[in-house]
């Protein structure tokens, strides 16, 4: 009974069905396999306490966890240049954290599957005190090289040599930690650290503003392309109908 | 799919440039005046369809639409899609400019080798207009062709590389393509029998 039924729709019905059934079962293994990460990826990061800290995602905003970090310094240390003095995986949220010696600068390289690469340049310590000015706390400061003692500070933790000074009784904080920092009256780790995140996710998030996507690049880039294609329909129009210019044909 | 510049080593490069430098000669020679303004239009599609991201489960799934090109471009595909890459790598930084041929290639070979494998569904030798059926199979094996061609494209240029890591992600690269693979070739079924449908003249063949 059935059987006849089946042979009673008409044939373009069935075609549709058949599109149907694969649209459908298309849907449904798609959502079981891996995603495909996006055409390229992003890096952020800056130095901070000692570490470099930043966020890997993909031109599509998704966090790129997974993504393989190594960080490389300049040769002036006991690390040859070509040696790592760091490396980690990006987490779930993209983010990593590597441990590193004071250096002047690093470059910080980013390698995830489908042949995504991406290279940064990371200011160390002696541009970052240069930026630096008196009073004002920067990312520089948590590296143990603040304004006023200049480059010349070795890497020590910025805590271990804080004192405690008069002028900081005014500042109230909620955590515990109110002893002021190095080279730093009225300013207490705590908030430091305060301002370090503040100031990084401020980044980030003009990092993200310059990274992404824009329609009017699209639309530029479609501008291109119809220019692109009436270079080409003229340089052909051009060799079919002769010499001469546009000008000439239209007077006559 | 967009590798990125610094992953393949200097030798892959070049290589991959001086193939590519070829087929783009070859698609300009190739490139008939009255196929034009289709090749512009699909250079744009090509794109506009990676900017654009579709949340699918846990992912997103964009199209790149390399296939449907190069069945209806033939050669031609290569210098569309050199236009379309170097705009992508210049506006968005996808990809970047020193792995720009093997890019081309990753796109363009398998979108020339769906031209030849499926261009007797879409415009048959005697001229007559294709069956729907047929369209349709063909804008769907398209899709099928240019992503899965590309892939393991993109991965043998990879393994080539070896890097790190990349050896056991080839296949991951091929798996996690499957939705891509699915998009272009939905997309692909049904912009083939569209023209099929509304305009079959747009499919025969152009010859000089």
């Amino acid at each position: 009974m059935r059987v006849e039924h089946r042979t009673r729709v008409p044939v373009s019905r069935r075609r549709w069905q058949v599109v149907w059934v694969a649209l459908i079962g298309a849907i449904v293994s798609s959502l079981a396999s891996p995603p495909a990460s996006a055409h390229a990826l992003r890096v952020f990061a800056q130095l901070e306490g000692g570490r470099i800290i930043g966020v890997a995602s993909f031109s599509d905003q998704s966090p790129a966890s997974g993504v393989f970090i190594d960080v490389f310094g300049d040769a002036s240390g006991d690390v040859p240049a070509g040696v790592a003095l760091g490396e980690a995986v990006a987490g779930a949220d993209g983010r990593f954290a590597v441990a590193v010696p004071p250096r002047e600068g690093y470059r910080v390289v980013a390698e995830g599957d489908e042949g995504h690469r991406v290279e940064i340049v990371v200011a160390g310590r002696a541009v970052a005190a240069a930026v630096a000015s008196p009073g004002m706390p920067t990312i520089a400061t948590a590296s143990g090289a603040s304004g006023a003692s200049g480059a010349g500070s070795t890497g020590e933790d910025p805590l271990a040599e804080a004192k405690p000074h008069p002028a900081a009784p005014g500042v109230a904080l909620p955590s515990g930690d109110a002893a002021p920092v190095a080279g730093m009256p009225g300013v207490s780790a705590a908030e430091l650290e305060h301002f370090n995140t503040a100031l990084r996710t401020l980044r980030e998030d003009i990092h993200r503003l310059e990274q992404r996507v824009r329609v009017q690049d699209v639309v530029g880039g479609i501008g291109y392309i119809l220019g692109v294609f009436g270079l080409a329909a003229w340089f052909m129009s051009r060799r079919r109908h002769g010499s001469g210019t546009a000008v000439d044909e239209g007077a006559r | 799919m967009h590798l990125a510049d610094g992953v393949l080593s200097a030798p892959a490069l070049v290589a991959s440039a001086a193939l590519a430098i070829g087929g783009v000669a070859l698609g300009l020679r190739r490139l008939h005046e009255a196929q034009l303004p289709l090749a512009a239009l699909l250079g744009a599609v090509f794109f506009v369809a990676s900017t654009i991201h579709l949340p699918v489960g846990v992912g997103s799934v964009h199209l790149i639409l390399n296939g449907l090109a190069g069945l209806l471009l033939g050669w031609a595909v290569f210098p569309v899609l050199l236009v379309a890459l170097l705009l992508q790598a210049a506006l968005f930084s996808f990809g970047g400019f020193a792995v720009l041929g093997a890019n081309l290639l990753i796109m363009a070979v398998p979108a020339v080798i769906a031209h030849y494998l499926l261009r007797g569904w879409v415009a048959p030798p005697d001229g007559s207009v294709p069956a729907r059926g047929a369209a349709l199979f063909a804008g769907v094996a398209g899709g099928v062709v240019g992503i899965g061609g590309a892939a393991l494209l993109a991965g043998a240029l990879l393994a080539l590389a070896g890097g790190r890591m990349f050896a056991e992600l080839i296949a991951l690269l091929a798996l996690a393509h499957v939705p891509v693979m699915i998009a272009d070739a939905a997309i692909g079924g049904f912009t083939v029998l569209a023209l099929v449908r509304m305009m079959p003249r747009a499919l025969t063949p152009v010859r000089a």
